[in-house]
This record gives structure tokens, sequence and C-alpha cells, in this order.
């Protein structure tokens, strides 16, 4: 079995990248865009990807493809600072889709803005 | 379930609970702000309700007995979605999974407290129940405010 992959679910998280043993997937972040990149040739199909893919964009499937695929994703800014930050568009509209905040912020901001809260009234 | 509660108003920016972490996980997972007057430390907050657990894709995190948030190191992938979703912008990446505060686990299996609240000189940090501190606090504003009533101090 060898993975398939739907490109327009995916929303470019790089988890399949991650758990990726054979090599065949692989990233780039450049100028504020990802580029996710699947090699056919170096998979090993031991599925992990689909397993840790979070919106089920990878299924497995018998046989091989056999060309090489790819897609790029635009890099999300902070609504904060407006630095780049590492993750994608498409994440962060499955992060606010999901619930887990309405102003997206990048790490830096995010503890900022936590320690004002905790600190509130105290300057 | 016990945690690490900030008391912002005694943190003197000493950053001691800093160098503590440091000694304990070789890497510090706690983190002074300073600003003009006043200054706040910042750990994982162990969330009741913690988004990590809920967005990691490979079911690494989760709770121990105590009520801290671990990492499964052999489940962690390091794909970064708790940082997504954490709202206090605390995972980070080290090498190739996550890494954060765990509370001190092995203090915490020989009944010691978590490093940096043993170690912190003014009681900024301590490690209770969250309905206790804020018993503490509500009582001790109520004497602050008692105190000025009674014009004893001045400026609060």
């Amino acid at each position: 079995m060898f993975p398939v992959f739907d490109w327009e679910r995916c929303i470019g998280c790089l988890a399949c990248v991650r758990v990726c043993r054979g090599g065949d997937l692989s990233y780039r972040n450049e100028d504020g865009i990802r580029r996710i990149t699947f090699e056919p040739r170096l998979c090993d199909g031991d599925l992990l990807c689909v397993e840790a893919c979070p919106v089920n964009a990878i299924r497995g499937a018998p046989g091989q493809e056999g060309k090489e695929s790819s897609v790029t994703f635009e890099l999300a800014r902070c609504e904060n600072c407006g630095k780049i930050t590492d993750f994608t568009v498409k994440e962060v509209e499955w992060g606010r889709k999901m619930g887990y905040f309405n102003v997206f912020l990048c790490p830096n901001c995010k503890r900022l803005k936590s320690v004002l809260k905790i600190g509130e009234g105290l300057e | 379930m016990s945690g690490i509660l900030i008391d912002p108003g005694k943190c003197i920016a000493c950053r001691a609970c800093e160098v503590a972490c440091e000694r304990e996980h070789r890497k510090s997972f706690i983190t002074v702000f300073e600003f003009e007057s006043s200054a706040v430390p910042l750990n994982c907050r162990h969330c009741e309700k913690a988004p990590c657990i809920e967005a990691c894709p490979t079911g690494a995190l989760f709770r121990d007995k105590d009520g801290a948030v671990m990492v499964d190191v052999k489940k962690c992938i390091g794909c970064d979605m708790c940082l997504l979703a954490c709202p206090f912008g605390i995972p980070e990446i080290a090498g190739k999974i996550m890494v954060k505060c765990d509370l001190c686990p092995e203090r915490r299996a020989e009944g010691k407290l978590p490093l940096c609240v043993q170690t912190c000189p003014t009681g900024a940090l301590s490690y209770e129940e969250p309905d206790e501190f804020s018993a503490k606090r509500r009582k001790a504003y109520a004497e602050r405010l008692a105190l000025r009533r009674a014009g004893n101090v001045s400026g609060l």
C-alpha cells in the first residue's frame, strides 16, 4: 500500500513529513511559501503518514503512483506583529475552525499577550 | 489537581526560576517577562481543558496522575500542531520533538515541589490548587483594603 494525497484537503502542517522514515516526503519554506514534495520512489509504504494526518488528507492505495507530486502553501503572518510564522494560512484557518483561537498570533505575541493579561493592573 | 500558580505582584525578575528549571531540565521552560514596573513569569499552564492534547495528531500528549500535561517522546513527531493550538505559545521544538514544562515528575514522585517553585524567593510561584490560590489572593486583597481604610498605609 502506498499513500495517495488529497492536496485540496491538506493544510500543510507537516505531520506526515515529520513522521516519514523513507524520506519520500520533504518540505521547504521560502519567501513566505511552503512547498511539500512527495517522491514515490523513496516511499517504503509503511503508511505512518496516513495515521499522522490530522485532516485525513492521505489514504493508502494498492500499487504505486509513479509520478512525483508537490504542492505549495502560503505561510501565515502573525496578526499582531506581522511576522511570517511557521504555520500555513490553511493551518490557521483549520485552527480557527477548531476553535483554538480567533486572532492568530505568533508564539512570541501569544506569550506577551498572556503575561500582560496575568499582570494586568500592575503597571 | 495542583499546578504552578503565578502571583505577578511578587515577582522581582531575579530569574532564579529560569536557572532552577535549566538545572533540572538542561533548558528552561519558564520565562520571566519584565515590564517597566513589574515582571511576570510564564510556563505551561497545564490547562484543565488542554487544546494541545486535542490538537496532537499522534496522541503524544497526555495528562498524568497529578494533572500535568506531558509529552510521550516516543509518540511525538515534532509537528507543532500543539503550538498552533496553545493559547500561551508554550510548546517548543527541540531537535525532533516538542518540549515544555513537565512540573518536574521525578521531584513530584518524591513528594517535592517543582524546582522553580522551590527556588522562587518571593513566593511569586506556588504549587497548589487553584481554589486555594484564589482564596489566598482574595484574603490578601481584603487585608490591604482594610489597612488602607484604617489609614495605616498609603499608595495602595
